[in-house]
C-alpha cells in the first residue's frame, strides 16, 4: 500500500500530461542522448554582458565548478543521492543524482577576470561581462 | 508597442497566470516518520505555501523572474512559474507533527508516524 495518493491528475489532467511528457523524455534520455540536459539554463545578453542562470537544487554551492574560456562556459558538479537514515525505504523516487557537467557556448568572448557567481535558492547566476577586445567598435568616417 | 509593454508587465504581476509545472519528488519511510523531498528551484522561502486540508497536503511555490536576467532571453529552459503537489496523507500520519525546511532549492518535509503506528517491541517478561 502507498502511504500517498497523489491528486494531482485529478486537480489537472494537462498538468499530469506534461509530467507524462517529462518523464517520458527523461526515460528516453540515456537510449537517444539527448532531451532536456541538466542543469537547465536561462541565459540572457545585452551588448554589455551574458547572464546565465542554471537550476541546481540540493547541489551544495562549494561543490560547484564554474569554468569560463574564450567563448565558453562550463558548470560542473554533483548532485549526492540523500541520506536516508536507516532501516528506510523509498515510496517513489523521481529527483535524479550524479555527475553532471554542461558547456554553454556564449555569444560572445567574455572576461573570465570579472566573471562573477552566486547561488541562492538551488539557482546558480553567473554573470559574464563582454571581453574590452570583443566590443564593436566604431570606426570613425573621415571625410575630405 | 504601448500595449504589449504594458500586458507583459501585467503577466509578471499576475501570479495566477504563471503556467504550472509538477515538481519531482522523493518518498521514503523510516519506521517512524515520512519525508517528501520535492526540487524547487529558484522559490524563496516567503513565496511557499504548505496547506493541511482534510487529509491532504498541499504544497505550492511562485518561482519568479530572477532580478539578474537582462537583455535579450537566448536561451530559454526554465520559466517563472507556480510549482504545485498534492499528497494524501496516510492514516498514521501525526499530522500535528508536520516540520517544513527549504534548503538549497529543496523542500523537506517530515511527517511524523502517530505512536501507535510506530513498530514497538514488546519485553518477554521471564518467569
Amino acid at each position: 500500500m502507498t502511504w500517498l495518493d497523489e491528486l494531482d491528475w485529478l486537480v489537472d489532467p494537462w498538468q499530469q500530461l506534461e509530467r507524462l511528457r517529462q518523464e517520458t523524455n527523461r526515460l528516453f534520455r540515456g537510449l537517444l542522448d539527448r532531451g532536456p540536459e541538466f542543469p537547465a539554463v536561462n541565459v540572457s545578453g545585452s551588448d554589455d554582458e551574458v547572464v546565465v542562470t542554471a537550476d541546481l537544487p540540493g547541489v551544495d554551492p562549494g561543490k560547484i565548478d564554474v569554468e569560463v574560456s574564450d567563448q565558453t562556459l562550463t558548470i560542473r558538479g554533483e548532485r549526492r543521492e540523500p541520506e536516508l537514515p536507516k532501516d528506510s525505504r523509498y515510496l517513489f523516487r523521481e529527483r535524479g543524482h550524479g555527475r553532471f557537467e554542461r558547456t554553454i557556448l556564449l555569444p560572445y568572448e567574455v572576461d573570465a577576470e570579472r566573471v562573477e557567481s552566486h547561488y541562492r535558492d538551488g539557482v546558480l547566476s553567473i554573470r559574464l561581462p563582454r571581453h574590452e577586445k570583443s566590443k564593436p567598435r566604431k570606426i570613425p568616417v573621415k571625410a575630405e | 508597442m504601448t500595449t504589449e509593454v504594458s500586458r507583459k508587465e501585467e503577466k509578471v504581476a499576475r501570479v495566477e497566470d504563471l503556467p504550472v509545472y509538477v515538481p519531482p519528488a522523493d518518498v521514503y519511510e523510516t519506521p517512524d516518520h515520512y519525508a517528501v523531498l520535492i526540487d524547487l528551484p529558484g522559490v524563496a522561502e516567503s513565496d511557499l505555501e504548505l496547506s493541511l486540508e482534510e487529509g491532504v497536503l498541499r504544497i505550492s511555490g511562485v518561482r519568479r523572474e530572477p532580478h539578474e536576467a537582462q537583455g535579450r532571453l537566448l536561451v530559454e529552459e526554465w520559466e517563472p512559474c507556480r510549482y504545485q503537489r498534492s499528497f494524501r496523507l496516510a492514516t498514521d500520519c501525526d499530522t500535528g507533527k508536520i516540520e517544513a525546511t527549504l534548503r538549497n532549492g529543496v523542500l523537506t518535509v517530515t511527517i511524523p508516524k502517530t505512536e501507535t503506528a510506530r513498530p514497538r517491541k514488546i519485553p518477554v517478561k521471564a518467569e
